[in-house]
């Protein structure tokens, strides 16, 4: 069930009215919670059961953790950190690493292990993350468990970011479970805004370059590099698209219930440095890795070096949690030279002015490439087809005679003024400005013309994978 | 902060669907474009609509299989002279041919007084369910009849609801007008350089033949036809038993019980309404079709040209008169079009003239 899909729709509408018409917090949770069971088990109602499983465990070893000290106390938070690196290490990077220990093998005799067809369960990656930040905080006392199991199961399965996140904070989110929102708190002009901003993203813009972009990687080596250029850079527009599309789609779903969601894209396209655009792209990860991976390592506390190594185990970590498979971790390896050169660049002295002023002026288009250069090792399903994209872009060495016609890069033009515009005039923040019945009528304005530029066969969207 | 009361929030709602309903129908009207093939037809037989006496209606078929200027030129022969149009689309079923036939019939075309329309099972082929052209035949008739298709099929419930479902939200996208404006940017964005994508050509192809387009050398090469062609020359002895039994199969017990009989009598009536002699036709192809000789034994068919029996019409089963196991080769086509032609002059009395 997309959010883009009339099924969701269908879903949501029942989902709220019941929700709103309940009177009790209590009763509106406890549904919450079933219709999102119900969200997930329409994937594959056999995933159920390991969501409960992770729910279960997880809420049981934070209450066991609470009194305990010292070894005890840590002992509880192995076991839940165990449990949910084992779940995520069995789904999602079993085979991998079976075939990454058979080709080693294969190097000594006749050896193979097994390998299994396992179903990768959706979202949980990202629901594992927040349930071991329950546990890391929980064990570090930042806060306190939560006794009522329904609470805690909402937290771990609310529908709107269950699949593709934003990634919650237990902090953050279980307070808000204490407390009811009213209805007439809710302000719906700005986030139905956001819902259809985020419908045009992923609907409108990532789904109708998905078909050009998938045409280029299929076959790269026919594509001259004009080609490959323009597959390259409409891929970062598709990705940033598809997965902002998603989280706004996600903050308003979630706002029209009652529940706030932090922030997952804080316009990153348009930064002028990795650093910050890393501070603003899937921010929800990034913090994540940042506060249970980044700190604990040591951060930037102990000299340049411990924090080169630092940056570069956490964005190695980060490219493999996106998938598994090496072109990810390269690309979690690039990212991390890119967050290591940057320092560097930050803090040398020895750079002439004028280097830097030129570096300042190209600052957003540098960065934009550079991540577009990135991503060819996200979007390519291995490193040689990979290493043939990035030569292809970089260097222009390809053989390919296929092409794009060059006009469409003009495209990137309006969806760059766009995206500065809407950035300015904060269009939710615009919407809840104007009278109820000129908004009604934008909105179907808008809705209607969102509607036609959609792809009739739905695509899922990117992170689903992952 | 006091809220806006009931009425007022349905008030509003009501305001955004008739503003999105508006913004809708409008594109859908500037924009709507199904599938370059059988826009760039239809867009041919617009042109023609007034000079056309016979029209053809059926699936690749009808499409393959019927050449309108020897259709033509053999009536000329015997003394009927009239122009015909071939009408039939690649892979069109009959809920998509009821809307065309309401398209056409909406032209009002002045000579228009007999149509061929392809007897075969009501059930839609749906490999690719939402593409505009899949989408476009939703009107909300022809909805509730492929529903009720749907409902009637010799299939296990779980497999008739999920195949309604696609037919409500193809509706719904129909409706909607769903990516109307994607599709007419779909052109621009395209980066193969088929012929399905240029429209222009097609039209071309359909002005010189009269709607009728033979297999292009490549289709004889390769693609999806090609595969089928080389399947089919593979086939050999089995091609040849199977066509033998074919006589068999197709007077066996069949029941009709799974047939959408309530369709089938509103083109029977829709036809008759536009003031159009309906013929059904089966075309000489490889499968067994026994229900659709049962239906016109029970006289649900008003009039059936039949040309399935390999025993009584050998040359259209001949391998050198066929593309593949269900298409005829364009040498095929013509000798078929000639047995129509002779079939149709039979059928079409002075009475019927009259009419």
């Amino acid at each position: 069930m997309l959010f883009t899909e009339p099924l969701f729709f269908l879903f949501f509408v029942v989902v709220f009215c019941i929700h709103w018409w309940l009177r009790g917090h209590r009763s509106r949770k406890v549904w919450l919670m079933l219709a999102s069971y119900v969200f997930y088990g329409c994937w594959d109602w056999r995933f159920l059961f390991l969501i409960l499983a992770s729910t279960l465990i997880d809420h049981r070893i934070a209450l066991w953790m609470a009194p305990t000290e010292g070894a005890r106390r840590k002992r509880w938070l192995t076991l839940s950190l165990c449990t949910n690196l084992g779940l995520l290490g069995f789904f999602k990077y079993f085979n991998f690493f079976t075939e990454s220990a058979n080709s080693l093998l294969a190097l000594f005799g006749d050896v193979e292990l097994r390998t299994y067809s396992i179903i990768l369960p959706v979202g949980i990656s990202f629901y594992t993350f927040q349930t071991m930040s329950y546990s890391i905080d929980a064990y570090r006392r930042k806060l306190e468990p939560i006794r009522d199991f329904w609470d805690f199961a909402l937290f771990v399965s609310f529908f709107p970011q269950l699949v593709m996140g934003p990634i919650l904070r237990a902090k953050t989110f279980l307070p808000q479970l204490e407390r009811a929102t009213p209805f007439r708190d809710v302000a719906f002009a700005p986030l139905l805004t956001l819902f259809v901003i985020g419908f045009i993203k992923k609907a409108c813009i990532s789904d109708n370059i998905a078909p050009m972009v998938d045409s280029v990687y299929a076959e790269p080596g026919s594509f001259d590099a004009l080609g490959i250029w323009i597959a390259v850079l409409f891929y970062t527009v598709q990705i940033y698209c598809d997965f902002s599309g998603y989280t706004d789609m996600a903050i308003a779903v979630a706002g029209m219930l009652g529940y706030r969601v932090a922030l997952n894209f804080d316009w990153p396209l348009l930064t002028r440095n990795v650093s910050e655009f890393y501070r603003r792209w899937h921010i929800s990860f990034s913090s994540w890795l940042r506060d249970y991976l980044y700190f604990p390592l040591g951060g930037s506390q102990h000299g340049e070096r411990r924090t080169a190594r630092n940056l570069m185990i956490t964005m190695l970590l980060s490219g493999l949690w996106h998938g598994a498979g090496g072109h990810y971790i390269v690309w979690g390896g690039l990212n991390g030279a890119a967050l290591v050169g940057h320092r560097w660049y930050r803090s040398s002295a020895g750079i002439p002015a004028a280097v830097r002023r030129v570096i300042a002026t190209l600052a957003w288009p540098l960065n934009v490439c550079w991540f577009a250069f990135t991503l060819i090792f996200f979007r390519a399903d291995n490193i040689a087809t990979a290493l043939g994209v990035s030569r292809a872009f970089a260097l222009g060495d390809t053989d390919g005679r296929s092409s794009l016609d060059a006009e469409l890069l003009l495209w990137l033009l309006p969806l760059a003024l766009a995206h500065v515009v809407a950035r300015r005039l904060n269009l939710p923040e615009l919407a809840g400005k104007l009278p109820a019945p000129a908004f009604a009528m934008a909105y179907g304005i808008v809705a209607g013309l969102a509607l036609s530029c959609v792809q009739l066969a739905y695509r899922p969207f990117i992170y689903f994978q992952f | 902060m006091i809220g806006p009361g009931p009425l007022r929030i349905a008030l509003n709602i009501l305001v955004c669907l008739v503003s999105l309903l508006l913004v809708t129908t409008t594109l859908d009207t500037r924009l709507r474009s199904r599938d370059e093939m059988p826009d760039a037809k239809f867009e041919v037989y617009l042109e023609r609509k007034d000079e056309i006496d016979v029209l053809f209606f059926g699936s690749s078929r009808i499409y393959r299989g019927i050449v309108p200027e020897i259709f033509d030129g053999e009536l000329a022969r015997l003394g009927r002279p009239l122009t015909s149009f071939n009408l039939g689309q690649r892979g069109m079923r009959p809920h998509e041919t009821n809307e065309l036939l309401r398209r056409v019939f909406d032209t009002e075309p002045a000579r228009l007084r007999w149509i061929f329309v392809e007897l075969a099972d009501w059930l839609p082929v749906q490999h690719s369910p939402f593409t505009q052209r899949n989408v476009g035949w939703h009107d909300a008739r022809e909805t509730i009849s492929a529903l009720r298709t749907c409902w009637l099929q010799d299939a296990v419930l779980e497999q008739k609801l999920v195949d309604m479902r696609t037919h409500v939200q193809q509706f719904g996208s129909s409706l909607l007008s769903l990516g109307v404006a994607s599709e007419a940017l779909r052109g621009w964005l395209a980066t193969d350089d088929s012929m399905a994508s240029r429209p222009g050509e097609w039209a071309e192809l359909y002005r010189l033949h009269q709607g009728f387009a033979p297999f292009s050398p490549e289709e004889y090469k390769s693609g999806p036809a090609g595969l089928h062609r080389s399947e089919f020359l593979r086939s050999g002895d089995a091609y040849r038993r199977h066509v033998k039994r074919l006589p068999e199969l197709n007077a066996a017990e069949a029941s009709t019980e799974f047939y959408n009989l309530t369709a089938l009598r509103a083109q029977l009536e829709s036809a008759e309404a536009a003031g159009v002699h309906l013929s059904h036709l089966i075309m000489p192809s490889f499968e067994a079709v026994p229900v659709l000789h049962r239906l016109a034994e029970h006289g649900e068919v008003g009039h059936l040209a039949a040309f399935d029996d390999p025993d009584r019409y050998s040359a259209l089963y001949s391998a050198r008169h066929r593309f593949d196991f269900r298409h005829l080769n364009q040498k095929g086509a013509e000798r078929f079009s000639v047995l129509l032609a002779r079939s149709f002059a039979l059928q079409i009395s002075p009475a019927a003239d009259d009419d």
